[in-house]
């Protein structure tokens, strides 16, 4: 009786981790059946400028796009802060100081998603339409990367609440990454001399840089994947951004949007089954690449 | 090491940088504060929204969240103990352990919105179970996977060798050494796994949206939908254009919300200083 | 260790007292009602209410626009559609079953941000020069035709991006004018410009029109008691008045001989009507409906005077109780026609 127990048990732990494992399989095989109606007809022009699909036209470069503009405008905040700001928790402060901060960066890090876009459309929508935009417009207008009228709305509003969950993240890993970074390297440095701001700057953040990129590659694949903070103020206009202040519609938006309604149009949804097909590229393509740099780091300097 | 001068200058110009990357949520939560306080009141928890949410409380999200956090840990929480035990105990090719933990790994990026679509058309539309709390249970769960995957399969790895080899020196098989032994020292692993988990799915709104619908109530069957804290902010917000005072509900859900989020960071944080105490005894 | 295990021996019985409970109960009694954003705010008031007559009841309401949710009625997804707007001739052919039964009325209001003007009197042509992009600031739309607005600058125009009912009302009224040319339906191909903003939902139009201070947009007569945004007088060909949109302009416009519950309610010619008036709808399939009797009941309830059409409960969402008009009496009996069979 035993026995059998015994093989029913091995039999349900297999199958268990037949199931986790697969999981993933399953999806990307689930999306690229669902992309196929849409490349098989369209093929390439899916690559195209408009998007309009009463007139059947699907052209996913307008999120393409703006879910790039809008990341990267993100990052050019998101990482000098969180970097810095790393630098200071590891090599100025404390241990004590350090587990506190760290335990911020941590709170901060898990606030809901959603609670950061309604935010972003109460507080930061007005405070940019209202004071940052026009001034900006009237110091740089002439730049067209700034040109355009004070909305609120626009890549600059998903940018900023994107940079500002995204920080905590930045912030995380640096840390980690630079507590890897070995004392003899520091205590040699300081032992020739160098001041504390030295060795912070030309020791640590050097060291650790690899393991920074590898912090900018995780957000990337996460701000790329953001669905709530953004959805609520970006405009949602499919055109292609040029300024800061243009409305955008980034890949996560388009498919809370519209997939209930693309219930009738099976090339519709297929369209939008390649916007997930793309989402989900970017992301795991991102996310895995910076884990495979943090793992080659952490066999290089050894875990702590 | 002296301290320069360029260092207290560094010093200042850093800790203000850093300041700056912690105050988002002293900010947030402010605001939501001065938007949602009139709101808070012990009749919030308690009492049911009526009058499309103008009036009442949010009983049904606190109720709806709790149910679903309860059901997709149920479906969850066996499969990646399982899982977990089988990949550390009963796999010895480092090869095909490394292929499995990388495809979980890889599940961990996925957005969670294109879980909502995997979730609608899996269990919504090719298995038929509807708009239901069934449909986004299933999804919740198996968006735990990563988390308490790895959680477990790290908590089980630390285990130290020797008590399992006395373990099979003293006869035991390697079934009843992986049930009684293995899972004693998975514990914290699956505790800690779980408040991880619970803490994602008390943030997640995304994939709600694409497999249940809002409910009002209370559900008392599987195939009902079901109203979650973020869900109920979701429609608050999406109806607030028309009807400003779900504005301030919203923000009051927020504030439940985040309490009960940071309620579940510090246990995790208490846990895992306790249990990591315990395991290297 | 003891403890633990008595803990987690209590919880998973708890656990799996409440997965039978789920399991065992069959849901309450769901209707489920999808659509048009416009009627949303009304489906959900009478579902709450009919919720707390009848506890055993569910009622789950969803937006999505009234194409998706004709669609969704037609492929038997959910059990009502909302639509703010008849059926078109495609979606008759395409799902013959179909049957439009008014239960409000309601107008399109056309809003704009209170800092445009304290006031503002439109014509169709107005109207048909903002939303064509023809005019592009509020200064050339003054020099067109010689009206004062109280700001210039670039005219910001709030559309909507998905399938919509009041798009569909808001562009047939605008193709009466010769000059308007981008056609009618649920989705409209608004000009490319950035001046354009668009948004999912007479709710994402109202926050547009509400956080630019120069714009202008359409939305449903309920959108219309917002603080920082003016509603504008339309002008009603038929009559020569400028007409304020409001629950009783709008339901004088219904106060005639009506023969089909499809039928247009524009520029009626009766004074102190709303020219831009219209019905809502729920839409069912007769033949899907016929054997949920739950669902007829509700739809009875719905348009009863002591049920759903009680004044305090349809003006107070923002519409129109279509009591004492000719599209009740037509509704009713549709409804009593299914009942029996």
């Amino acid at each position: 009786m035993d026995r059998v127990m015994e093989k029913v048990g091995k039999k349900l732990l297999t199958l268990s981790a037949i199931i986790a494992t697969s999981t993933i399989l399953f999806i990307a095989i689930m999306i690229l059946i669902g992309t196929a109606p849409a490349l098989r007809k369209f093929g390439f022009s899916l690559l195209g400028t408009v998007w309009n699909p009463n007139l059947g036209r699907y052209g996913l470069l307008p999120f393409i796009i703006s879910s790039l503009y809008v990341v990267v405008i993100s990052l050019i905040i998101a990482v000098p802060i969180g970097v810095l700001s790393a630098l200071f928790v590891v090599e100025f402060c404390s241990k004590r100081i350090r587990e506190f901060l760290e335990a911020l960066f941590q709170v901060n890090f898990s606030i809901p998603s959603i609670v950061y876009g309604f935010w972003a459309l109460v507080f930061i929508v007005p405070i940019l339409r209202e004071k940052i935009q026009p001034a900006l417009i009237n110091y740089l207008g002439f730049i067209p990367l700034f040109s355009g009228e004070p909305r609120g709305f626009g890549v600059l509003a998903a940018g900023i609440i994107l940079a500002i969950m995204i920080t905590p993240l930045i912030a995380a890993i640096s840390i980690e990454v630079m507590k890897l970074v070995p004392e003899e390297l520091k205590l040699s440095a300081y032992a020739l001399g160098a001041s504390k701001s030295e060795v912070a700057f030309r020791v640590t953040l050097r060291v650790a840089f690899p393991g920074i990129g590898a912090a900018i590659l995780l957000s990337l694949g996460r701000a790329v994947g953001e669905t709530m903070a953004v959805l609520w103020v970006t405009g949602n206009v499919a055109i292609i951004p040029k300024s800061l202040f243009d409305p955008c519609y980034v890949l996560t938006s388009v498919l809370v949007n519209e997939f209930g309604a693309s219930v009738g149009d099976p090339y519709h949804t297929s369209a939008l089954f390649s916007i997930a097909f793309i989402l989900l590229l970017m992301s795991i393509g991102f996310v895995s690449l910076s884990k495979f740099i943090i793992k080659r780091i952490e066999r290089k300097w050894g875990r702590r | 090491m002296k301290k320069t001068l360029k260092d207290k200058i560094t010093f200042c110009i850093l800790a203000i940088i850093t300041i700056m990357a912690l105050s988002p949520f002293v900010l947030i939560l402010t605001k939501m504060i001065h938007m949602g306080y009139k709101y808070l009141s012990p009749s919030l928890l308690t009492s049911y929204p009526r009058n499309l949410g103008r009036e009442g409380g949010i009983l049904n999200a606190l109720a709806g969240s709790f149910i679903l956090i309860a059901v997709s840990l149920t479906i969850s929480l066996p499969i990646c103990l399982g899982a977990a035990i089988y990949l550390t105990e009963f796999v010895s090719n480092k090869k095909i352990k490394d292929i499995a933990d990388s495809l979980v790994e890889v599940l961990a990026g996925v957005p969670s919105i294109v879980f909502g679509i995997f979730g609608y058309y899996l269990f919504v539309y090719i298995l038929g179970l509807g708009f239901s709390l069934l449909s986004a249970s299933l999804t919740m769960a198996l968006m735990m996977i990563p988390i308490m995957l790895r959680t477990i399969e790290e908590t089980l790895e630390l285990v130290p060798k020797e008590i399992k080899l006395s373990a099979y020196a003293l006869g035991a098989s390697e079934w009843e050494t992986a049930w009684s032994i293995t899972l004693r020292m998975a514990t914290p692993g699956i505790i800690t796994g779980c408040l991880l988990s619970i803490g994602r799915i008390l943030g997640e709104t995304a994939p709600l949206i694409l497999t249940t619908g809002y409910n009002f109530r209370t559900p008392i069957s599987f195939l009902e939908g079901v109203a979650t804290l973020t869900f109920t902010m979701y429609e608050y917000i999406e109806l607030g254009a028309a009807y400003p005072e779900l504005l301030g509900k919203a923000a009051a859900t927020s504030i439940i919300l985040i309490g009960i989020i940071l309620a579940i960071d510090l246990l995790t944080l208490y846990l895992s200083k306790k249990l990591t105490r315990t395991i290297l005894v | 260790m003891g403890r633990l295990k008595k803990v987690v021996l209590i919880l998973l019985l708890l656990d799996a007292t409440m997965i039978c409970f789920l399991a065992i109960n069959s849901p309450r009694k769901k209707i489920t009602i999808a659509g048009s954003s416009t009627v949303f705010p009304l489906a959900q008031r009478w579902g709450d209410i009919y919720m707390d007559l009848y506890t055993h009841m569910s009622v789950e309401i969803t937006g999505g626009g009234s194409g998706m949710g004709i669609i969704a009625t037609g492929e038997h997804t959910v059990d009502i559609g909302m639509s703010s707007h008849p059926l078109e001739q495609s979606q008759r052919k395409r799902f013959p079953y179909l049957v439009e039964i008014p239960i409000a009325l309601d107008g399109v209001a056309i809003v704009a941000n209170e800092n445009v003007n304290d006031t503002l009197k439109l014509t169709r042509e107005m109207i048909v020069s903002i939303f064509s992009g023809v005019v592009d600031t509020w200064d050339e739309l003054e020099e067109m035709f010689n009206v004062s607005i109280g700001i210039s600058g670039e005219i910001i125009v709030c559309v909507r991006a998905d399938k919509s009912g009041t798009t569909d009302v808001f562009s047939k009224w605008l193709s009466m004018d010769p000059n308007w040319t981008l056609g009618h339906g649920e989705v409209i191909s608004w000009p490319k410009s950035p001046r354009f903003i668009s948004g999912n939902g007479n709710q994402e139009v109202l926050i547009n029109v509400k956080n630019n201070p120069s714009a202008i947009g359409y939305v449903g007569l309920a959108y219309t008691t917002s603080e920082g945004i003016v509603v504008a007088e339309i002008l009603n060909p038929s009559t020569g008045e400028y007409i304020e949109p409001s629950q009783d302009t709008v339901k004088i416009a219904a106060q005639r001989e009506i023969l089909y519950p499809n039928e247009s309610l524009f520029d009626p010619n009766i004074s102190g009507a709303y020219p831009i008036s219209r019905s809502l709808y729920f839409i069912i399939d007769r033949e899907f409906i016929i054997a949920k009797k739950y669902v007829i009941e509700f739809i009875r309830w719905v348009l009863d005077d002591n049920g759903g059409q009680r004044q305090e409960i349809v003006r107070d969402v923002g519409y129109v109780e279509i009591s004492g008009t000719k599209l009740q009496e037509l509704a009713i009996s549709i409804i009593e026609e299914l009942y029996e069979s």
